[in-house]
């Protein structure tokens, strides 16, 4: 039981409140950085020992916490490397020293290194495709590089597989092979010579091993019912107009046989193309069906890609980061790992947007979006802060009032003291 | 919820109506663009405030499709019908007046005249003119069919270097649809290209369309030959310069397959490539062979015969480049109609005697029958005019009676011409019914109804004001916070 004691816990009072309108400050500072966290400020009691009829009052001590936790809202912007996380967890980020981080600003650019760097200066971390998918290590920063979008060598993918579906006539005209004086002797695509008869011809682009864009054309002729014989040329050695005959032998030639009472094939349902300058090409064609109906396409598909160069990158919402290339194709370059700690909201913050591991936060944990509970990656997004100014101004007005209570407690105090002061004349 | 997170609501929402309305205003300005789609937004939800997704368009496929068929159909019966119109024209003329059955008609009435009254040399020189009017008649005919062929070649290498162009151009527009669609990019605009690009192919050739993934596209004619698969197949054409009878045309060749011709007046012919090749190696071609099996009958009518029977007959009023021999009978002699001529013996203006016409003797005096040049003799003129009625064999392929007489092959050949020219006529009607029907329904179906995007926007503008209306609340509610704040 002290004035003195009154005195200093006025003060105490007065230094709280001055530490709440501190983090108000700091709030309404940052309201529109993206990636902050609101900072909030709670007061625990100080208590001194006291006896039955002598009272001491104690003091509030300020604990800052920061709301790490809470998602701020989503703002699109039209750069699809604004990264922004949708649920839980971090980008990871260095800085210039190499030094890792966690951050929720993801306004990233390319930097003439072709790096992504954040607003604040650091460089988003992450998996190479390089040497195949690449999985998290959960506990740790080991095998991340900052991701780096440069132009590589042109890629070219030579074609594998292909697809074709459609219909040959039930009525097409048998080409009589057998010789005269018994048939027409006629030839078939196969035989490749200027008078070769076929029944109906389509034609397919696949590439070759450097991407060069080969033609295929592929003849079906009906040498006896049900039975129909596939022969597949190279463009490139056709006669002019009528293609044959071709300067060399099919590429290859097989035998389709089909079912009389379905229309449906019945024996073999694709043929291996040797493209020429390029792998061995698997045509399936099981969707091809003998119906009394015209010829006629309904699917025709090959893989492979003629070679190409980056046209841009897209980030999709699992992290992964893919270079489009300039024939629409897609190619996984990294991808983008989130972190996450036991108590996020404990998690010391450093200048920058950027959160580091602290003692009581827990360890870092890294996985990959949309998965173990992380949130999902936006493109074209960014967060912002999660600040509300209405609730920081009430609390401002609040800390304003208990300040002057404190500091009345504090004048009271004084008051008394001069009085007793004043008892000595 | 917070006020600011409130702000930032209102504020998406200004942004997405206002981006609706530029999609309003764009419609509107496309409205009269037949090969635009009417664009709409899709919102979806982000929490908080909404996002638009993307941007629509309106589509009908089957529609679109059938709208494409009627087009290639309509444009092939067009062609056919404004060929034969041509033909009709330029061949029998204007009513028929200079077709070589009126001609054979006036040389009928001229002999008929002068065999009345086989003295009057006027008579002969009326006889003799009539049947040079005949034989101009099948030249200038048989010149005309040959030009037209050689018009109609010349129109299909345009063509066909028309739709290599328009397939190369489809390639650009695909490949910017496939990276467009791969990158998600708004690509509604090329779509639209696209569309009017097919309109323009399937105006030569019949399409079939097939999509594959990332809306890449697969173009086949409706007979299944590939016209475009990720680049376009050429379509090679050469041209002959000039055609004469008999000659062939070259064929059309899409990806190495020859293009197959349309048949009949109501023609199966789609595109105006398919009905190109119809007139020019059918209709022309017959057509001409009619010619020419009249020109055969004339010269066989009319040939002159040795009294004593010891020589063979010979050509007399017509006569040809082999004369005077007398072409084979039941034979088509292409390019007969083109090397006709009256014969110099019987011309006056070449120094003959029309008088020839009456005794005979073109070919010398072998052949003459009123031996003694009695004024009134007329026994060959009658002659003439029995053979010109009696049945004769003609050749089968003109579509024509393969056993009639001259006069009424000459009538048929009329008839033929007109009745493929009413049937092409009427198919044409019905043709274009079809495709106005269908390119109406279409653009019911994905056009740009100004109506509607007015009440659109009517309905956007009230948006707008309240999403404004919520942003001023929010801040007199922040400027009393601030009020209180002192």
């Amino acid at each position: 039981m002290s004035l003195y004691g009154m005195m200093r816990t006025g003060v105490s009072g007065m230094n709280a409140q001055a530490n709440r309108l501190s983090t108000v400050a700091d709030n309404i500072a940052n309201s529109s950085t993206n990636g902050y966290k609101r900072a909030n400020t709670e007061f625990s009691t100080l208590v001194v020992p006291s006896t039955q009829g002598s009272y001491n009052s104690g003091g509030v001590t300020t604990t800052v916490r920061n709301a790490i936790s809470t998602q701020g809202v989503l703002q699109y912007t039209t750069s699809i490397t604004d990264l922004a996380i949708n649920g839980d967890g971090f980008f990871i980020v260095q800085n210039t020293s190499g030094q890792p981080y966690l951050t929720r600003a993801g306004s990233f650019i390319l930097d003439g290194e072709g790096k992504l760097v954040n607003a604040a200066g650091f460089q988003l971390l992450g998996y190479s495709y390089e040497n195949g998918v690449p999985s998290a290590t959960a506990n740790g920063y080991a095998g991340l590089e900052p991701i780096t979008i440069k132009q590589p060598e042109l890629v070219a993918t030579p074609s594998r597989n292909g697809i074709f579906a459609g219909n040959l006539p039930l009525d097409a005209e048998t080409v009589d092979t057998t010789p005269p004086p018994a048939g027409a002797g006629d030839a078939t695509a196969g035989d490749n010579v200027s008078t070769s008869k076929y029944s109906a011809k389509t034609s397919l682009v696949a590439y070759g091993n450097r991407g060069e864009e080969v033609l295929l054309d592929v003849y079906f002729t009906k040498t006896a019912d049900d039975t129909w014989e596939v022969t597949v040329f190279d463009r490139a050695e056709a006669a002019p107009d009528t293609s044959f005959p071709y300067a060399s032998g099919p590429l290859v030639e097989g035998e389709l046989t089909f079912d009389p009472a379905t229309g449906k094939l019945s024996g073999t349902d694709g043929i291996t193309i040797p493209v020429p300058g390029g792998d061995s090409l698997e045509l399936d064609l099981s969707g091809v069906t003998q119906l009394d109906a015209g010829f006629e396409v309904q699917d025709a598909d090959v893989d492979g890609a003629p070679p190409s160069s980056i046209q841009g990158i897209e980030i999709s919402s699992d992290g992964t980061i893919y270079a489009q290339y300039a024939d629409g194709s897609f190619k996984p370059l990294y991808r983008i790992p989130l972190a996450s700690v036991a108590s996020p909201d404990q998690l010391q913050v450093l200048s920058g947007n950027v959160f580091t591991e602290s003692a009581t936060s827990g360890a870092v944990s890294i996985g990959f979006a949309n998965s173990n509970g992380l949130g999902g990656i936006s493109s074209g997004a960014l967060e912002n802060s999660n600040v509300d100014i209405a609730e920081e101004l009430t609390s401002m007005i609040e800390s304003q009032r208990n300040y002057t209570a404190n500091s009345k407690v504090f004048q009271t105090g004084s008051d008394l003291m001069e009085l007793l002061v004043n008892l000595k004349r | 919820m917070s006020l600011t997170s409130a702000l930032s609501i209102a504020q998406s929402a200004l942004f997405n109506t206002s981006r609706q309305t530029s999609i309003v205003s764009r419609n509107v300005s496309e409205a009269a663009n037949p090969d635009y789609s009417r664009r709409y937004a899709v919102l979806s939800g982000a929490a908080p405030g909404a996002r638009i997704s993307e941007i629509r368009r309106a589509v009908s496929d089957v529609l679109f499709r059938q709208n494409l068929t009627a087009q290639s159909d309509w444009q092939g019966q067009a062609t056919l019908s404004r060929g034969l119109e041509t033909l009709k024209i330029n061949v029998n003329g204007i009513d028929n007046a200079s077709s070589p059955a009126t001609m054979i008609g006036n040389l009928q009435t001229a002999l008929q005249t002068y065999a009345a009254t086989p003295s009057n040399r006027t008579l002969a020189e009326n006889a003799v003119e009539a049947a040079r009017q005949v034989v101009r008649s099948l030249n200038d005919g048989a010149a005309a069919v040959q030009a037209l062929r050689s018009d109609i070649d010349r129109d299909i290498a345009t063509s066909v270097d028309e739709l290599n162009r328009l397939l190369a151009a489809f390639e650009t527009v695909n490949e910017e649809i496939v990276a467009g669609t791969r990158a998600r990019r708004d690509v509604a605009d090329a779509f639209d290209r696209r569309d009017a690009l097919l309109k323009q192919i399937s105006a030569f050739v019949p399409v079939s369309t097939i999509t594959r993934a990332d809306n890449d596209m697969v173009l086949t004619t409706t007979g299944g030959v590939t016209l475009f698969e990720t680049v376009p197949r050429p379509v090679t054409f050469t041209a002959n310069h000039t055609y004469v009878a008999g000659m062939a045309g070259n064929a059309v060749y899409v990806d190495g397959v020859p293009l197959p011709a349309g048949n009949g007046g109501n023609t199966t012919a789609s595109g105006s490539l398919a009905a190109n090749l119809q007139l020019r190696d059918q209709i022309a071609v017959q057509m001409q062979q009619q010619l020419d099996e009249i020109a055969r009958g004339l010269i066989t009518a009319f040939a002159e015969s040795d009294p004593s029977n010891a020589l063979p007959d010979a050509a007399g009023l017509f006569t040809w480049a082999d004369g005077p021999g007398l072409p084979a009978a039941g034979t088509l002699e292409n390019g007969l109609a083109g090397s006709i001529r009256l014969n110099p013996a019987m011309d006056t203006s070449a120094g003959g005697d029309p008088e020839r016409l009456r005794d005979g003797g073109a070919n010398g005096a072998g052949y003459i029958h009123n031996a003694d040049g009695a004024a009134s003799y007329s026994d060959l003129l009658n002659g003439y005019l029995d053979r010109l009625q009696q049945p004769m064999s003609f050749e089968p392929a003109t579509g024509l009676g393969a056993s009639q007489s001259l006069s009424s092959f000459s009538s048929e050949a009329i008839g033929w011409l007109e009745s493929l020219r009413h049937e092409a006529a009427r198919g044409s009607e019905a043709k274009e019914a079809l495709a106005t029907h269908t390119a109406t329904a279409l653009s019911n179906e994905t056009g740009v109804n100004v109506d509607e995007e007015m009440a659109l926007l009517l309905e956007l503008e009230h948006a707008y004001e309240a999403s404004a209306r919520l942003m001023s609340v929010i801040d007199e509610m922040l400027a009393t916070l601030m009020e209180a704040t002192r």
